[in-house]
């Protein structure tokens, strides 16, 4: 009865973190899909309302979905306490205190944290160019991300259950 | 029925071996469909390892005068 209960338990816990691990990629892509949306609204904001980084930034944090849009609240709360000068540390101090809850890679971090470089530098042309870079680049790893699910989706499931059926089948 | 259970043991495992194989050549990851294989025929022969030596030894038996 305790083997039986045992395998089953054996069996269940691989298929789940087969399952939890693609549920996690997918939250990758949906999570890399808002961050495209929140910097095309940020463009949009900046470019055609003309208006303040630090509003900008939390109109978009109410907006957004998946966490994203916690980074763009936090980054405008700093930016309202003006406690440093310099917006790239803001940025990067609401990074770290909020992104790394999301399901991004290192990369996507690094390209994060890079974006942060050209915010509030110079003048409203700057701060497009600097957007439209960082979405080309985002776009990019999306395209990336979306082919690699595709390719590993049914990967990551089958392994875990698979995995499951092979120990419970040597626990017999 | 010891044997019987060893023998659908056998079964499970080889088609749960040729399922992971699949998914991974299917992933384009070939080099670990081959390791999986390889794992799984070297498991399988440590298992019945056992049996083989038992059909040596009535083998030899029957050499035996």
């Amino acid at each position: 009865m305790l083997k039986i209960l045992g395998i089953l338990m054996v069996f269940t816990g691989c298929s789940l973190t087969g399952i939890m691990i693609d549920l996690n990629y997918r939250k990758r892509v949906k999570e890399l899909e808002e961050l495209i949306y929140a910097l095309e609204c940020l463009k949009g904001e900046i470019s055609y309302k003309l208006s303040p980084l630090q509003e900008a930034s939390a109109i978009i944090g109410q907006q957004m979905r998946y966490g994203i849009g916690e980074i763009f609240t936090t980054f405008a709360g700093h930016l309202n306490e003006k406690s440093i000068d310099d917006v790239y540390t803001l940025w990067q101090k609401s990074l770290t205190s909020t992104a790394y809850s999301l399901h991004f890679n290192e990369d996507d971090y690094n390209k994060l944290d890079e974006f942060g470089r050209g915010l509030g530098y110079l003048d409203k042309h700057m701060q497009e160019v600097n957007i439209e870079l960082y979405l080309s680049k985002f776009k990019n790893i999306l395209d990336k991300a979306l082919k690699e699910q595709e390719k590993s989706s049914k990967l990551r499931t089958g392994m875990g259950i698979l995995i499951g059926a092979c120990i419970s089948i040597l626990i017999i | 029925m010891d044997q019987m259970i060893e023998l659908l043991k056998i079964g499970g495992l080889s088609m749960a071996v040729m399922f992971m194989s699949m998914i991974l050549k299917q992933a384009g990851k070939d080099s670990y469909a081959n390791m999986v294989s390889l794992g799984g025929t070297a498991l399988i022969l440590i298992i019945i390892a056992n049996y083989i030596l038992q059909l040596f030894e009535v083998v030899e038996t029957m050499f035996m005068f």
